[in-house]
């Protein structure tokens, strides 16, 4: 819990503390936590969009990782692995989003329907934001992966489990749509 | 695009707070598994020593072996033959068959010529009656 926060750039670091979370080294898991914590909040922050959703994913995921950290092949990328648990997070909070969403009192829905509209007209990085959050799942997660997280196609179809040529096809739909949406609104 | 939602709204104190948070419940979780595993390894082997040391109860002692022998149930001799000595024999049964009809129509004793053999199975239900010419 005092722990500094550290850099940790060389991945043979990064294995240590692996192997020594593995074995239950609680201080070496905090290492990797506080080496991993701000690309993990970051890519929930993109996919949810909510402070304290992040705060929840985060944690979340790190309880997942450490359950499952004797799964992981030490000769793999551990941000592949580690981005692929936390989109699963993610995508789990989602659901659980809209299902209560679904429940919501009419006045309240309506309300913050008004509030998002009001939000959405302001500016153009707010109505992006609006459109990317209309994607159907699929593509805003594999949009947000590719053009946010700015990583390789093969790499946003491993985290996914599709192949690169459908994350391909769902990237060139999402903009296409993202195109559209911002066009509908000049 | 990059920074679609803007900057990251978490602060290093709710960054302290998420690992706190995991950090707890990973220790919660954690001595579980080994109390649970002792108290199942303890109790097997507990087990095991009380099936090893307990004194068990004696077999029945066996018994001499003439006891064992089985004795072989012999159909109690019959009567070799009697000829004509026994009363005839009077059923209340309905005759089946010719052969007994004949016995039942005999009735008094039998004739000079015939000889009557009665003998007597191990079942008491069953007699045999045979009739022959001398």
């Amino acid at each position: 819990m005092t722990a500094a926060p550290v850099m940790m750039d060389e991945p043979e670091s990064l294995l240590s503390s692996i192997r020594a979370a593995r074995s239950g080294d609680s201080r070496a898991f905090e290492t990797i936590m506080l080496a991993t914590e701000r690309r993990i909040a970051s890519l929930a922050w993109h996919i949810l969009g909510d402070a304290e959703e992040v705060k929840e994913a985060l944690q979340e995921t790190f309880v997942r990782v450490f359950r499952h950290l004797d799964r992981y092949d030490d000769q793999r990328d551990f941000f592949g692995w580690l981005y692929r648990i936390a989109v699963n997070v993610c995508r789990d909070l989602d659901s659980r989003r809209r299902r209560w969403r679904l429940f919501l009192p009419i006045e309240h829905a309506a309300e913050a329907r008004a509030r998002e509209v009001d939000f959405v007209m302001k500016d153009d990085v707010a109505r992006m934001m609006r459109a990317i959050d209309q994607l159907p799942r699929k593509e805003r997660f594999a949009i947000i992966l590719r053009d946010i997280e700015e990583l390789p196609t093969e790499e946003v179809a491993s985290i996914l489990g599709s192949s690169p040529a459908t994350v391909r096809v769902q990237i060139s739909n999402a903009r296409a749509k993202i195109r559209k949406f911002m066009e509908s609104g000049r | 695009m990059t920074d679609f939602r803007g900057p990251l709204p978490l602060r290093d104190s709710d960054f302290a707070e998420v690992r706190r948070e995991v950090l707890a419940k990973l220790e919660r979780r954690r001595p579980i598994a080994p109390i649970v595993f002792r108290v199942a390894l303890a109790t097997a082997a507990v087990i095991a020593l009380v099936f090893i040391f307990l004194p068990r109860p004696q077999p029945p002692a066996k018994l001499p072996a003439a006891v064992h022998k089985t004795v072989p149930i012999v159909a109690p001799p019959a009567p070799a033959i009697e000829v004509a000595q026994l009363p005839p024999v009077k059923s209340s049964l309905k005759p089946r068959h010719k052969a007994e009809q004949v016995v039942a129509s005999t009735g008094g004793p039998p004739s000079d010529t015939d000889i009557t053999m009665n003998i007597q199975t191990a079942d008491p239900n069953v007699r045999i009656i045979w009739i022959a010419q001398r």
